[in-house]
């Protein structure tokens, strides 16, 4: 027989290095001979999108195309230290560290520019289409391209170099008090299991994800990232086991150790929920890490629900709720 | 051990050909999708490869007058893709469907699932309800035995180092009241090795009649097997709900006996209830 | 070592090779075709499958010598940097790329299945994509790319019909 029911779980998940750990990113912006802006950063890309996202943010703040934009990363010769990937802190870290310095580079580009322009002072210059032009007057404008060729001849460069340091205090070791991280991201995941009584077999039928992010920098990539969430964390609540015995890793290979296959997950339905972090770059909050985690303990609730057993060592694989069914179970 | 010589025959002849001249250390490579993990690990136990993947003549699926045959390299994926055999044989073409995946499929042989011989080998308990025989030739001669002659009490089985399986057979059945269902248990959708399988073969006449029935299962024992005492206790009853219940702890209690000590043991004798009965339910046909 | 003919991408090769060469080995290693690449090498990833006369293979899984006089199709035989096909043009603009270490072999499993089933369902196309492991994706970004790019080759199908 086959039974069906539903779980929910709620999490935050403070992001960053916290406890009082530098958290510190930093980036340089340089304007490169053809007029294009380049940004480097220490960040490593391992497919969550952090080359887009920097990008992303260092274009918004000029007010150019994402494709003027040339991107180094992953060559600690030729970029500064932008931290881990990891702690989910890259969008919110090294994408502030990229905001400010971008910030910090358009002052300079502005000084460039009204040397070039004649102009008594920067203010009322703006930045599109890799122009500087005076807001109010638009007829007086430059390119960056003239700006960078004026350097080049001079035998100067314009970069502007900046850090971000995350605020995280240190916890009290005696109390156990104190604000370990900031920011904090929030999530809220359903899913619908259907247990086969007989076997103790599940499969996850429907999945609704609801996720804070405080500022969505590419809908596209958090759904991606929702979406992988959700198939580590059902394979941690239903499959994934290494097997440890005596030190040593027993499921060494994809035929033991068992992840989730294209068959093995539903639709999964995403909500991302936008509420600007204050301290974020546009608003934005890293997600990398938290959406994987209600995952398995809203699969958990659901078998509960469907069965009234409580699975206390994961994976729930049948063989365990095979065994508590028997023992106790509301078939 | 390694591979000294790897060679590619075209035909039956040529095959039986190399298999007398290097006779025990000669391998064959059909599908290759054991083989290869073999090879690579060191694991093969001959060191003459002989490649029969590209022999046409045993690659074919013949829906005959009185019988059908399946070519040895006949793949899972010709299986599942033969309507015949999906809206006749349903257990046998859903055990072909189940198998790995579909690279998996396009490369596995039902030939190789059966002298690999593994006991959750997906193909083998449909062909055993079924009662194929199998179609072996050496050099010297050539011999039909039925598939549930062919695996030994003592592991081995019933085929020399110099006979070859070139291919299946089984009657056609044109009875209308015959069902044939396949369960499988593992571990996800996709991938997955059977933990538990279950084929039944039952002609179904007035009032549920059993009239014949046989049952075969994978992965309960050290090869498939066919369970003759379930099978005993259901011909001639009538199928019902609660028959089907009280098979269903005669299995459990067989494979309680049967796996005594291991650590499989206890789940297994549970689950091997729901796939029993949703083998004999004829889900999915 | 042995002889054999093959082709691949659309070119002859004859080639001496050893003869317990993979087939992975041989595509990678002696013809430069790297974007198949090794996962597990026992067949049970997906990321080294290759098209070996229409139907999906795992490169790992086979001797060279078994695609002697025969065609195979890698990823490079898909689409080029400056004309991508519209399998590869869809996983692009929805997102189905994240690490990208499955993407060679996910793009070749959905064009084996585009090739035979114009028309898919969206389980019809998790069927054919899961002999293909992803860690970073939860497939349904590479399900939804598969599913668009199934209709603009439906499109283009039906205006080049149009067209004679």
């Amino acid at each position: 027989m086959k039974k069906r029911g539903k779980g929910i779980a709620v999490s935050f998940y403070g992001t960053g290095y916290g406890n009082g750990f530098p958290d510190v990113s930093t980036a340089t912006i340089r304007l490169e001979d053809e007029g294009k802006i380049s940004i480097s950063v220490g960040a490593t890309e391992v497919g969550q999108g952090a080359k887009t996202v920097l990008s992303q943010i260092g274009s918004e703040v000029l007010g150019i195309e994402i494709e003027d934009i040339v991107l180094i990363n992953e060559d600690t010769s030729k970029t500064p230290d932008s931290g881990t990937a990891a702690a989910s802190r890259q969008t919110y870290n090294t994408g502030n560290a990229v905001k400010i310095a971008m910030e910090s580079f358009r002052k300079k580009l502005f000084e460039e520019s009204k040397e070039l322009l004649g102009l008594n002072t920067s203010i009322g210059l703006e930045t599109k289409n890799k122009e500087v032009y005076l807001k109010m007057f638009p007829q007086k404008k430059t390119t960056f391209k003239e700006i960078a060729q004026k350097l080049k001849k001079q035998k100067r460069r314009l970069e502007a170099t900046e850090s971000f340091t995350a605020q995280t205090t240190e916890m009290d070791p005696e109390t156990g008090q104190g604000a370990p991280y900031w920011p904090y991201t929030f999530n809220c995941y359903g899913v619908e299991v259907e247990v086969d009584t007989e076997t103790g077999k599940v499969d996850i039928i429907r999945a609704l994800c609801a996720q804070d992010v405080g500022r969505a920098m590419n809908p596209t990539m958090i759904e991606g990232q929702i979406d992988g969430g959700f198939a580590m964390g059902a394979g941690y609540a239903l499959f994934e086991d290494l097997g440890l015995k005596e030190g040593r890793i027993k499921n060494n290979k994809f035929s033991k150790y068992i992840i989730p296959t294209a068959l093995d997950l539903p639709e999964i339905e995403k909500f991302i929920i936008e509420d600007p972090e204050s301290t974020g770059p546009f608003g934005a909050k890293g997600i990398g890490e938290p959406v994987m985690i209600p995952v398995a303990p809203a699969i958990l609730n659901a078998i509960y629900n469907a069965v009234g057993v409580r699975i206390l060592e994961l994976p729930a694989t049948p063989e365990k709720i095979l065994q508590a069914i028997k023992s106790y179970g509301k078939v | 051990m390694g591979v000294t010589r790897v060679l590619k025959a075209y035909s039956i002849e040529e095959i039986l050909d190399v298999m007398e001249k290097y006779g025990e250390k000669v391998e064959l490579l059909a599908g290759g999708t054991d083989l290869l993990v073999d090879i690579r690990a060191g694991k093969n136990k001959g060191s003459v490869i002989i490649d029969i993947s590209d022999v046409k003549e045993m690659k074919k699926i013949e829906i005959g007058e009185d019988d059908i045959v399946l070519g040895a390299l006949t793949t899972f994926t010709d299986i599942a893709e033969n309507d015949y055999l999906k809206e006749n044989v349903t257990g046998l073409w859903k055990a072909a469907k189940s198998v790995g995946s579909p690279q998996i499929r396009n490369m596995g042989t039902v030939g190789g699932n059966i002298c690999n011989g593994s006991p959750a080998a997906d193909i083998v308990p449909p062909l055993l309800v079924l009662d194929a025989k199998l179609n072996i030739k050496s050099r010297s001669k050539q011999r039909k035995i039925k598939l549930k002659e062919f695996y030994m009490e003592n592991g081995s089985r019933n085929l020399r180092s110099d006979e070859l399986l070139y291919s299946i057979s089984f009657t056609k059945s044109r009875d209308k009241n015959i069902r044939i269902g396949f369960e499988k248990l593992g571990l996800r959708n996709a991938l997955a090795i059977s933990r538990i399988s279950c084929s039944v073969y039952a002609i179904i006449g007035e009032n549920n009649r059993i009239e014949n029935i046989r049952i075969a299962s994978g992965a309960l024992g050290k090869y498939p097997l066919r369970e003759y005492a379930l099978e005993k206790f259901l011909k001639d009853k009538n199928l019902n709900d609660g028959l089907i219940e009280e098979a269903a702890e005669i299995f459990s209690h067989e494979v309680k006996q049967r796996l005594s000590g291991r650590s499989s043991c206890p789940y297994k004798k549970e689950a091997v209830k729901g796939i029993f009965k949703k083998a004999i339910s004829f889900e999915g046909e | 070592m042995i002889n054999i003919k093959l082709n691949v991408n659309g070119k002859d090769y004859d080639l001496e090779i050893e003869e317990d060469l993979r087939l992975i080995d041989l595509l990678r290693d002696r013809l430069g075709f790297t974007g198949t690449k090794e996962g597990c090498g026992e067949g049970e990833c997906g990321a080294c499958t290759v098209i070996l006369e229409g139907k999906t293979v795992n490169s790992c899984l086979l001797l060279a010598i078994q695609a002697h006089g025969k065609e195979i199709t890698t990823i490079e035989g898909i689409g080029k940097e400056d004309d991508l096909h519209p399998i590869q043009e869809s996983f692009l603009e929805n997102g189905a790329v994240q690490c990208g270490y499955c993407i060679p072999g996910m793009v070749l499993s959905a064009k084996a299945l585009l090739d035979k089933n114009k028309n898919p369902t969206r389980k019809d196309i998790r069927e054919a994509i899961s002999g293909n492991l992803c860690r970073c994706t939860g497939y349904e970004k590479i399900v939804d790319s598969i599913e668009k790019a199934s209709k603009i080759l439906q499109q283009r199908g039906s205006e080049s019909h149009e067209q004679l």
